[in-house]
């Protein structure tokens, strides 16, 4: 099978970099022109520079498929979005996420307890009584420094 | 000067008062033992540090906030030589030119003598920053008094800039970054007006993009999310780590002799390179160590590399120098000399103290404290670091998976005291990953958090520019002598990484 060369992440990236300034230039359309000028400056000059990090991205492609094309290897840490390498970010991202949702749909404390335990299984720690006793204590500071010290109320959700 | 000097002067009854307050006492306690916790960590930084406790500063006073803010970043940076000692590891990257001798001195039987050596060196490096700053920093903040809405402008392009230049490996990289934080920071209202621009239709942007809650983001979630991956990946790095227990004898008499020179010459190499914007502690330790390798005698040049005393204290006095080095630019012209200073510069805005010769004169009462309170923080950092060396076992057992757990849930609930928004919740993790994206794909995400601050100074000093000029802004800015430097500056930043790749290709 052919093995084919990865999009460059530069290209991505810049792609993210050119789509935000064009968000930035839509939205300006129907707002004052004094409070878009500065925003516009910067978002055209973004775009701009991110042009040329594109172009250097491809120019890496080429070079990349010149050296599969040799029989090289091309192996190289230039691509963190392989599926092997963005796995575990995306598994975090996720679990980071669900805590956050977790917290404003179902509650703080709920949400903390379950998170810490997942997270820190997640992460190969299986000493269950430590897990618990970590768990607890941090939700007992939270509760007392926070809830009762800094008087901070938690986003009122499903339980409690 | 005798004005500043009074002030100055002034403010000492004001600091002592402040000094055995329980919040100021807190504020040293948790500054100096948490800078020390995560600069002893392999994984955590001082900046990760800052913007974790960014939060729980709100509650508290100008002077103990920036103080302990400040006490994290020098003992942070300290902090990392005791892993580089002990461990093999440096717990920063400004610790790595430690590592070498170090780790060799305690391998030979005398870990405490090393320590020392690294504590002292870092101590002293640290009050000779503090004091530095305490004296250059008024009579430069002088230099502001020049400046006008152009020359705030201008200096807004400048911090990213430099930055850019020198904190990422791609100008053009770090420029993208820097540029995309200052489309940020026009999200909301625009300044002084009622205009609300850039919501995209979402209601809770209306008040803007929180700088804090970004920071947290960008540095303690994308972080966990990298020490994620890593721990996932190595199996290995839940095994008990191998540290050397501390013995032997500590600092002789002849043994100060020895590397009290170059303390005090690394600490002016240090300072000087905390001035120069972006170099950072890192650099600084290196140049450090070489010096320290120049100046060593003799009849100890053999033990270079193999642990010897002056290859602990040069880079060790030098990189805590660069802490007060990089403040001095931060308070004065709003340039700040590292990513940490980056950081500190938010802190500064958010606690309502804005960087100029006013910062000397009006805010006076706080900002001379504050400054006090950095030079106290790095005398005592020399006894609590000596202390937590010996307890440095248990916190380099601590289980990285209970580490970076309870730093996420530190994270939402320093998020969400901040203004208490859903929103933010999501922002923040938001945030986390798109830093996590930035630092893989070498973008500075140093550079995306000074867009963000000087955002609005810049946007606000082009604003007054296009309304003084009237009609002729170049005629306008090319009018102001210190505009035509600074754009000489700034064009001297931009060249400063091509003159680079060209001297590499040749």
């Amino acid at each position: 099978m052919k093995k084919r060369v990865s999009l460059h992440p530069d290209i991505i990236m810049s792609i993210f970099f050119i789509a935000a300034a064009l968000l930035f230039f839509l939205e300006s359309r129907d707002l004052p022109a004094e409070t878009t000028r500065f925003p516009c400056i910067c978002a055209g000059l973004m775009a701009f520079l991110s042009v040329f990090i594109m172009i250097g991205g491809f120019r890496k492609m080429r070079e990349q498929r010149k050296k599969l094309a040799a029989g090289e290897n091309t192996e190289t840490g230039d691509y963190p979005f392989s599926w092997e390498r963005i796995k575990f970010p995306i598994l975090a991202f996720a679990v980071i996420l669900a805590y956050a949702l977790g917290i404003i749909y179902i509650g703080f404390f709920v949400s903390t307890f379950v998170f810490m335990m997942v997270f820190m299984w997640l992460l190969r720690y299986r000493v269950w009584w430590k897990m618990l006793l970590v768990t607890v204590a941090m939700e007992a500071f939270v509760y007392i420094v926070f809830v009762t010290q800094l008087n901070l109320i938690f986003p009122r959700a499903l339980l409690f | 000067m005798s004005e500043i000097l009074n002030l100055m002067w002034q403010s000492i009854p004001a600091f002592i008062d402040e000094l055995f307050t329980l919040e100021m006492l807190f504020a040293l306690v948790v500054g100096i033992g948490g800078g020390l916790m995560i600069g002893a960590l392999p994984g955590l930084n001082p900046a990760a540090g800052i913007t974790l406790l960014l939060p729980l500063t709100y509650t508290m006073g100008s002077v103990p906030s920036l103080t302990m803010l400040m006490a994290i970043y020098a003992a942070g940076i300290m902090g990392g030589s005791y892993s580089a000692i002990l461990l093999r590891t440096p717990g920063t990257s400004s610790a790595a030119a430690t590592v070498t001798d170090g780790h060799a001195l305690a391998l030979r039987g005398e870990p405490l003598k090393a320590l020392e050596t690294s504590t002292f060196a870092s101590g002293i490096g640290g009050i000779f920053s503090a004091v530095a700053l305490l004296f250059i920093a008024p009579f430069l903040a002088r230099v502001s008094l020049a400046f006008d809405s152009p020359e705030y402008f201008l200096l807004g392009l400048f911090g990213i800039t430099i930055i850019a230049s020198l904190a990422s490996e791609s100008l053009l990289k770090g420029m993208v970054a820097g540029l995309f934080g200052m489309c940020l920071s026009a999200v909301g209202q625009f300044p002084l007006e009622s205009t609300y621009r850039y919501t995209f239709g979402i209601k809770a942007l209306k008040t803007g993009l929180n700088s804090t809650v970004i920071l947290l983001g960008l540095f303690s979630i994308s972080q966990v999310i990298i020490q994620f991956s890593a721990l996932k990946r190595d199996h290995s790095t839940h095994k008990k780590v191998d540290i050397l227990k501390i013995s032997g004898k500590g600092l002789s008499l002849s043994d100060w002799k020895r590397i009290l020179p170059i303390i005090v010459v690394c600490s002016f190499i240090g300072l000087y390179i905390g001035i120069l914007p972006g170099a950072g502690a890192a650099i600084g330790a290196f140049v450090g160590y070489d010096q320290a390798k120049r100046m060593t005698k003799k009849e100890y040049k053999h033990e270079l590399g193999q642990g010897a005393l002056e290859g602990i204290a040069g880079p060790e006095a030098a990189n805590n120098a660069v802490t007060g080095g990089a403040l001095i630019p931060m308070m004065t012209l709003a340039i700040p000399g590292s990513p940490v200073a980056a950081i500190l510069l938010g802190a500064l805005q958010i606690h309502g103290l804005t960087p100029g010769f006013a910062l000397f004169t009006e805010n006076a009462s706080e900002t001379y404290p504050i400054i006090f309170g950095f030079l106290i923080a790095n005398a005592i950092m020399i006894p609590l670091g000596l202390l937590f060396a010996r307890g440095m076992k248990k916190v380099v057992d601590l289980p990285p998976a209970v580490l970076y757990t309870v730093i996420i849930v530190l994270v939402f609930v320093g998020t969400y005291s901040i203004s208490h928004s859903k929103s933010d919740l999501i922002i923040v993790v938001l945030f986390g990953l798109f830093g996590y994206l930035t630092r893989t794909c070498k973008y500075t995400d140093s550079g995306l958090c000074l867009g963000l601050i000087l955002g609005t100074m810049t946007e606000k000093g082009l604003r007054r520019s296009f309304q003084l000029c009237r009609g002729d802004i170049v005629g306008y800015f090319v009018g102001r002598p210190a505009c035509v430097a600074l754009v000489a500056l700034l064009a001297v930043v931009l060249m400063i990484p091509l003159v680079r790749k060209a001297k590499a290709k040749k």
